[in-house]
């Protein structure tokens, strides 16, 4: 043991053959001493100790020293566990005072290369002879050692504090913190070695920090992004995920999916198998916003939505908010689904790709200027007919697709302090399904990105994007009738924002945004030299929405956090347009139209908006133990009408006019958070209850197909939602994964003035996607270095479904008489994958490396139930389930990347 | 090389998706007892203007024994034109299967007769006070069926994939006047078809007698479709219903042996009561698969104006009929497959083995018999009188 010249701590207790783990752990709580160690050092060792004022110090020696462990005590409570190689006082050296460079750091490693924490160094900010009263501001930018690329989502924690922050998309940080500390300040991300700093800060200052890429752990210890931030932060109903921490899941047809894997989250569900799309806390698939680099995609869905429409190769991470939303976002009730892609490799040229039995997938990066700016593309197509060609299903049977997807990026760090990204995406599917309906839809989209720290304290981000969904769709069943209709859905957004930190321990965040959407509704046209259709001109639409929002996070004491938002948006519905009155005793359809109103080009046909609110709290019991609540209110003005159960290609979007008010949303949460630092589990429990109002729903047997006048297939309502979800993850270890319980419930109803305004009667019904109860098991097994195991439980109630209660006749034929909406349940759904992956040889110096994963999808063969309906079939009645995978699927799939094992 | 493409093979078949339909039958399906209104105008020559009442029976054929939802006996049921004149209908007793009253109501009226482009409204109360409307119906007459046509085709005659060829019926007419057409097809057909054997004795039980089937070869068979077809001119350049697809007849079985009579009534109606027909015929007929609609409860176009919570639903249908046939010989572009029929051979000195009423043909020493379908048309449920219809 070799020690800094400090006063040693003495312990009292009685141990008896506790885990060292334990005993570390006791010590923590009991008296605030940290003893930093890698878990397989001490693996086996137990600790049996009685007595008072015993000296830790020896006693840690007698205890390690029989295993060949070394340590060193830093002082202040801190013992650093170094392996088998001792550390002695000439390896620590003493740090320079920088007095003249007030606030660059100063970094000296402490340690140096032979500790397992090779990268432990202190660092000093700010001179010690001016020493800033009150709080300081510490900022930087992590980035990747080997790429220069950002690290977002890495945790900066300062340990014996509550305070911890998470680096954003661009690797920025930012924490207050008292001046004139000394703190132990760790970095960590998952796929990049933990760093760790004694920092000493003097003043506001910068520290910009540069993490390697982790090679392969001894026993796979991965410290998750955002570890601690489920407890310390503000944020609740909050699951962010490292693509690299999905990519052993086991996936249908080798395709790994964020999608899919979002729906494993509690709260998260979809309405079955295959479907486009998802519902997030029983809200509507089309109430979650996906936004792509601040890009919004409104179809999700590759090949039928069978697949996500985002290639996992230039996915970085992504996050999904599902209440507690920061008050820069609007627009969606339900959730806030980001997805950050790759910035590429600032120092190299890099090159991954994949192959499946459904696509292949190529990216390539490369610097533009090394260290400063740099250029990634991404691509995947699909060889899809050949599988659908020999499917079991005859609706697929008799069809055939094909889809790809482009992504490019430039990312430019002019300078310490901004960074600029240009980001392309486009997404294009075409498929023609049961031989006679031919769709094609695509997503284009731009954006660029624009992140300034404009001084120590304050940080502007600016943002333009652009983005145009078109769908096109053909029916050729009848030559005489065959149409095809095209629409677009134009997004045009500026937002900015600056975030401070100006007053003591509050975090300002302001800024505004304006959006422009256009709708051309497209005309239906005749298909085809044989159709003798009449064009049926739908007309188009246009809305502009402005916002205004602020918010402040108020950390009152080191344990309450108060965070208050507003953001105050005003929605303009603009001409040219027509706007029909229809007669008030009647049902809205194009025989009651009693006046038509006429507005010119730009001119506000209606005004809607109001103040949304964000008010959240969070109190810390320990660097462990959170309880937090929220209250957040969500308006939409842009919202799809869909009459089926799943998204489908044929729905389409629309801006609220004068006749369908935008959905507006309350959303109340609770939750308790709880983290076991040394079994790495997270622990979290949240209650929430959200009241929509203005849901809008579809009348009973409405279809829009050559229906030019939406409100008449439409109706409103409310629809309440409340739930529990409980989220048990274990981050580090040989098992790693997460568990998942979910309660949910979503009702509806509809019960307007008139017969015609009401569904099921204006009695409550459960929505299409209520399933109370759901769970989910996600689990990786580290076999060894280069082999292991994944595995998926999934089991969910039910949806609902309407069944026939009852049969007539009506001349001759044989009709039937259904249920209320939604009044019973399909059967419930049970899954179980596996998957086994196997990585290349793990030498550091190689050209290519290369890994496999072989999956069975639905192992057990279960045929759950997509839907359930009923046919007449020769005047007899006769039910049928369908069900999408009714097999095991088998699956073969191999990735590959430059570099070796380590490259990110 | 070939081996690694037999792997690579094995490993994307068996990558394949495996999506399956399975006969499926929920068994907690309730049995909810409804009204159904159903009455219709028509001017079709001897069919008397009618409301029925009419309830629910329950999917699996085990109705219990339900008090009705209201009383309809001794109701005041009329129909009003536009101009406010009123013909009342009058309650029927009952008959087999209706035999209780309350059931069946005639318009019989001799001062009624529906008059072209008037609107015509139901009107129902019922003794307890329940009040049923409908909106005003357009009455216009039927155009002739301007063609029938037939292409070979294949299609899927079951959810599991089992699929069949033949010819498929399509139909266009075109309207008249300016007014979009609304057309439902109710289609029954009649057949011929003849056996393959030639008799030439007849085993009575106890005396083999010659004899041949010459008046039992040749049969006709009649059949009503099942099926709901639709057609509207709607939305359309021209005021045509063009192809609007009608059944399928497929080339396996009897149907297309020799020669096959589709007999075409076309019914026009208003929109309301058409959109009860696509409703019902998209709930009947198009129901699953990936994008699945909700189903719903159909309403019809009568309604109870007097309670919200009577659940009811109703047809009142406003029709012009016209009529045609269309006779189809037997393809020549593609083979029809019949009934098989496997010859039986007998030695001479066994036909008394045989069950009575075999038919016999050959010579001895050998005789050859077959099942009496291949003999005698009759057995398959036809009829040798040839239909007054059926062109010479």
């Amino acid at each position: 043991m070799e020690s800094i010249a400090q006063e040693e701590p003495v312990i009292s207790g009685k141990y008896n053959d506790i885990p060292f783990t334990d005993f570390a752990y006791d010590l923590k709580s009991r008296y605030g001493i940290s003893i930093y160690f890698r878990p397989g050092w001490v693996e086996g060792i137990n600790v049996t100790f009685s007595g008072d004022s015993i000296n830790l110090t020896s006693l840690l020696e007698e205890i390690l020293t029989p295993h060949d462990i070394h340590f060193v005590y830093r002082g202040d409570g801190q013992y650093f566990l170094t392996g088998m190689v001792s550390i002695t006082d000439d390896f620590i050296v003493e740090s320079i005072d920088l007095e003249d460079q007030p606030g660059k750091p100063e970094q000296d490693d402490i340690i140096g290369q032979f500790s397992y924490e090779k990268t432990i160094k202190r660092v000093r900010v700010g001179s010690p002879e001016n020493i800033e009263t009150g709080n300081a501001l510490l900022s930087g930018r992590i980035t990747s050692a080997t790429s220069g690329e950002p690290v977002p989502g890495a945790t900066i924690i300062m340990e014996g504090t509550n305070r911890g922050e998470i680096s954003d998309g661009d690797g920025f940080y930012a924490i207050q913190l008292q001046a004139g500390e000394i703190y132990n300040l760790t970095i960590s991300c998952m796929g990049m070695e933990k760093e760790s700093y004694i920092l000493e800060l003097n003043s506001t200052g910068t520290l910009n920090i540069e993490m390697q890429e982790q090679l392969i752990d001894l026993r796979e210890v991965v410290v998750k992004s955002g570890r601690h931030d489920n407890v310390r932060g503000i944020q609740m109903g909050f699951q962010r995920i490292d693509i690299k921490e999905i990519k052993t899941i086991p996936v249908v047809m080798g395709e790994r999916d964020i999608l899919k894997v979002a729906q494993l989250m509690p709260g998260v569900q979809n309405v079955g198998e295959g479907s486009s799309g998802f519902n997030v806390r029983g809200s509507g698939s089309d109430q979650n916003l996906f936004l792509i680099n601040e890009v919004p995609v409104l179809n999700t869905g590759h090949l039928f939505g069978f697949f996500s429409a985002f290639n996992p190769d230039m996915i970085s991470d992504f996050t999904l908010f599902k209440n507690n939303f920061p008050v820069e976002y609007g627009g969606r009730l339900a959730s806030i689904f980001e997805i950050s892609t790759r910035k590429g490799n600032k120092k190299k040229f890099g090159a991954r790709g994949g192959i499946s039995p459904v696509t292949a997938s190529i990216l390539a990066e490369t610097p533009i200027v090394n260290d400063k700016s740099s250029f990634v593309f991404a691509g995947r197509s699909t060889y899809s007919d050949w599988i659908l060609g020999r499917l079991n299903a005859p609706e697929l049977r008799s069809s055939n697709g094909s889809f790809y997807d482009l992504m490019s990026s430039v990312h430019i760090i002019p300078s310490e302090s901004s960074s600029i990204q240009i980001f392309g995406y486009y997404s294009n599917d075409w498929f023609r399904l049961a031989g006679t309906d031919r769709y094609i839809y695509e997503n284009l989209g731009f954006s660029l990105v624009y992140d300034r720290k404009l001084n120590d304290r304050w940080t502007m981000s600016s943002a333009a994007d652009f983005s145009r969904y078109s769908n096109q769709h053909a029916s050729t069943e009848n030559p005489f009738t065959a149409w095809q209709h095209r629409f677009t859905v134009d997004h045009r957004e500026l937002k900015t924002s600056v975030t401070g930190y100006q007053w003591t321990d509050h975090t300002i965040t302001a800024g505004a945004g304006v959006i422009s959407y256009y709708l051309n509704q497209g005309t239906y046209e005749p298909y085809g030299s044989e159709s003798i259709l009449a064009p049926l001109l739908l007309g188009r639409e246009q809305g502009i929405e402005m916002s205004l929002f602020g918010a402040d996070e108020y950390a009152i004491t080191d344990r309450l956090t108060l965070y208050g938002g507003l953001r105050v948006n005003l929605y303009k519905y603009l001409g040219p347009n027509n706007i029909y009155t229809y007669s008030p005793s009647l049902p809205k359809a194009p025989e009651h139209i009693t006046d038509t109103t006429t507005y010119g080009s730009l001119e506000t046909i209606e005004n809607r908006g109001g103040p949304d609110f964000r008010i959240s709290a969070n109190y810390t019991f320990s660097p462990t133990t959170s309880v937090k609540a929220s209250f957040n209110r969500m308006r939409q003005y842009l919202f799809m009408l869909s009459n089926t159960i799943a998204i489908s290609p044929t729905d389409r979007w629309k801006l609220a006019d004068p006749h369908i008010e935008p959905p507006l949303a309350d959303q109340v949460s609770l939750g308790l958070y709880k983290n076991i630092p040394r079994r790495a589990l997270e622990m979290s429990a949240e209650l929430y209850y959200k009241k929509t109002r203005n849901q809008v729903e579809y009348r009973d047997g409405a279809d829009l197909i050559l229906n030019p006048l939406f409100e008449t297939a439409v109706v409103q309502g409310e629809q309440d939602g409340w739930g529990a979800e409980i989220l048990l993850k274990r981050n580090a270890g040989r098992l790693t994964g997460w568990m998942s319980y979910t309660y949910s419930r979503s009702l509806v109803m509809v019960n307007g003035d008139y017969p015609w305004e009401k569904i099921n009667d204006g009695k409550v019904f459960p929505a299409n996607h209520d399933k109370p109860h759901s769970f989910n098991f996600v689990g990786t097994l580290r076999i060894s270095r280069r082999f292991s195991m994944s595995g998926n439980f999934v089991y969910s109630t039910g949806r609902p479904v309407t069944y026939p209660t009852g049969l007539f006749n009506v001349s001759g034929e044989t009709g039937i008489i259904y249920s209320d909406r939604n009044e019973y349940r399909i059967p419930d759904y049970f899954r179980a994958d596996l998957s086994l992956n196997i990585e290349g040889n793990l030498l550091k110096e190689k050209f290519a490396h290369g890994s496999w994963m072989i999956s069975v999808y639905n192992i057990t063969g279960r045929r759950n139930a997509y839907s359930v309906y009923f046919k007449n079939e020769n005047g007899h009645i006769r039910g049928y389930k369908l069900s999408i995978y009714g097999t095991p699927i088998f699956t073969v799939s191999y990735n590959f990347k430059l570099g070796n094992y380590a490259v990110n | 090389m070939r081996l690694i493409k037999n792997i690579l093979f094995i490993f994307l078949a068996s990558a394949l998706f495996h999506g399956c339909i399975d006969h499926y039958f929920p068994g907690d399906l309730k049995y909810e007892q409804m009204l159904f209104i159903e009455a219709r105008i028509t001017d079709e020559p001897g069919i008397v203007p009618y409301v029925s009442f009419k309830h629910t029976s329950s999917l699996s054929g085990n109705n219990p024994w339900e008090e009705p939802v209201l009383g309809t006996s001794g109701a005041t049921i009329y129909i009003e034109n536009s101009q406010g004149e009123r013909w009342y209908f009058t309650e029927q007793g009952g008959i087999w299967p209706l035999p209780m009253s309350g059931y069946l109501y005639h318009l019989t009226d001799p001062d009624f007769a529906i008059q072209v482009g008037e609107s015509y409204m139901l009107y129902i109360e019922t003794q307890d006070g329940h009040i049923f409307e409908s909106q005003y119906e357009k009455y216009l007459p039927s155009p002739p069926v301007e063609e029938i046509t037939y292409t070979y085709d294949t299609w899927e005659t079951d959810e599991t994939g089992e699929a069949t060829d033949g010819y498929r019926f399509y139909i266009s007419t075109r309207a008249e006047g300016e007014d979009p057409l609304y057309l439902r097809w109710s289609l029954d057909a009649t057949y011929s078809y003849m056996v393959p054997y030639i008799a030439e004795y007849y085993w009575t039980g106890s005396a083999l007698i010659d004899s041949t089937n010459d008046g039992l070869r040749l049969c006709y068979m009649d059949e009503n479709i099942k099926g709901i077809y639709t057609g509207t001119s709607e939305g359309m350049a021209i005021n045509r219903v063009t192809n609007a697809p009608l059944h399928g007849v497929s080339r396996f079985g009897d149907r297309l042996q020799i020669e096959y009579s589709l007999h075409v009534k076309q019914i026009r109606m208003s929109p309301s009561a058409y959109r009860f027909w696509n409703e019902l015929r998209s709930l009947l007929y198009e129901t699953g698969g990936l994008y699945e609609t909700v189903p719903f409860r159909i309403a019809g176009n009568i309604s109870c104006v007097s309670h919200d919570d009577i659940s009811v639903a109703g047809l009142f249908e406003v029709a012009g009929i016209s009529e045609t046939r269309i006779f189809v010989p037997s393809p020549g572009d593609f083979r029809v497959v019949t009934d098989r029929c496997v010859p039986d051979t007998i030695a001479a000195f066994e036909w008394n083995t045989l069950p009575a009423g075999s038919w016999i043909m050959g010579e001895p020493p050998v005789f050859v018999t077959a099942e009496a379908r291949c003999f005698d048309c009759t057995e398959k449920g036809g009829y040798t009188q040839v239909p007054p219809f059926w062109e010479k």
